[in-house]
């Protein structure tokens, strides 16, 4: 079936989701093996529509492809599933992300996790790091803060969740004063982790995501610690220290936390991802914020 | 055998930032065959929490390991005590995992979303 994806996606930071979940539905209503996305002209999305797609198409049973001609599409690397460093030398992959230095956002970054690729991993990453504070000029305080939402979440990609890709997309937003970052895995799960533990009691997705969201570690190891004391100082240093908005995403469970929500939501079966997902939106003036306070 | 002074940037960079470095680290140092060593983080701009945790367990709660450090940043000493404090603390939160009456449950997609559309977080 031919699926028009028309619908431009507004700064409303969930909004990129729900348009998500539209697609989802109306490909589950498709009786067809293979469906077709065709994207209109001048569609503008969002971190938190991309990256949820990207991963639930590579999840799901159906052959699902995309069609587009649009040249922001086209921009962020959508087409070719975004940039892999492993695939560039060093200088070129410098230069392909100085295109983006006077852009508001950043290419897709798709990388891979294993230990062999650790410098790849890491260059890119500073590199994407660095291009997001000189593409709003962030003041060292909330670069600190970026890096360290960055680098937790993608070393719980790295650590945890068996994929063998990791996905790192962002908008900013300089009349706002915010920016979203979306990070993905196409892995095993919150759930999926869990299960790996011996005497594991945690059985489905929304355990799974109030474990990780309450600090109990997937780490089997005597004396290590854990997932979930990063997980908690990322969302508190996020909702309390910035003002910002956590979403996190796995199986079918959705966690929405900032200063006025907090909220685990169970979708139907159909809005299942083979994945873990993690967005967060990051206001970017604070001249009192410290990201050390927020380590516990 | 040695006791030298290792600056700890010139094997990782300035930013100290994940699990997988410390590893790579201490496969590093040790074939260099010291029985103490002093590790410097005189230079470190930034370490996120898993570093550390995997450094404290790797190099500091580590009996085989003889290490010292040195030049710790107040952040780094922060974010040191964090993870020495969290190693052993076990969060009772058994009864927090299950489904509560807090928790919604959507049947449908339309539903999901009339709820998402309507809920004040941006």
């Amino acid at each position: 079936m031919e699926i028009n994806v028309s619908e431009n996606i507004g700064e409303k930071f969930l909004q990129g989701l729900e348009g998500v979940l539209r697609l989802i539905d109306r490909i589950n209503q498709s009786e067809d093996k293979e469906d077709i996305l065709i994207f209109q002209n001048n569609i503008f999305v969002t971190p938190l529509f991309i990256l949820p797609l990207l991963v639930y198409v590579s999840g799901s049973q159906k052959k699902i492809r995309y069609q587009f001609t649009n040249s922001y599409l086209d921009t962020i690397q959508f087409g070719s599933g975004g940039i892999k460093p492993e695939e560039l030398d060093f200088p070129t992959l410098h230069h392909s992300l100085n295109k983006y230095s006077a852009k508001t956002y950043i290419p897709i970054i798709d990388f891979p996790t294993d230990q062999k690729h650790t410098r790849e991993r890491n260059e890119i990453l500073l590199a994407v790091e660095n291009l997001l504070s000189t593409q709003i000029r962030l003041q060292p305080n909330i670069t600190a803060g970026l890096k360290y939402l960055i680098e937790e979440s993608v070393d719980n990609i790295i650590e945890h969740s068996d994929s063998k890709r990791g996905y790192v997309f962002g908008q900013s937003y300089p009349s706002k004063k915010y920016m979203d970052i979306c990070i993905a895995d196409n892995g095993i799960t919150l759930l999926g982790s869990y299960r790996k533990m011996e005497e594991n009691k945690i059985t489905d997705h929304l355990s799974a995501m109030k474990a990780a969201n309450l600090s109990v570690s997937t780490k089997n190891l005597p004396g290590a610690e854990n997932r979930g004391y990063g997980i908690r100082t990322s969302r508190k240093m996020l909702v309390k220290g910035l003002s910002g908005n956590y979403v996190m995403l796995s199986g079918n469970v959705l966690y929405l936390k900032s200063k006025k929500i907090e909220q685990f939501m169970v979708l139907p079966d159909i809005a299942t991802w083979q994945g873990t997902i993690v967005a967060m939106r990051i206001p970017y003036v604070n001249a009192s914020f410290s990201y050390i306070d927020f380590v516990e | 055998m040695k006791d030298k002074v290792i600056d700890i940037t010139a094997y990782i960079g300035r930013d100290l930032k994940s699990r997988i470095a410390v590893r790579e680290f201490r496969d590093k140092i040790s074939n260099e065959q010291r029985t103490t060593v002093k590790i410097d983080f005189g230079n470190v701009s930034f370490a996120s929490r898993s570093f550390m945790d995997e450094f404290y367990n790797i190099f500091i709660a580590n009996a085989d390991m003889n290490v010292e450090l040195i030049n710790l940043s107040a952040e780094i000493e922060v974010m040191l005590d964090a993870v020495k404090s969290t190693q052993h603390r076990s969060p009772k939160i058994a009864n927090k995992l299950s489904s509560n009456d807090y928790d919604i449950k959507f049947s449908s997609i339309s539903e999901a979303n009339k709820y998402l559309e309507a809920l004040p977080f941006s």
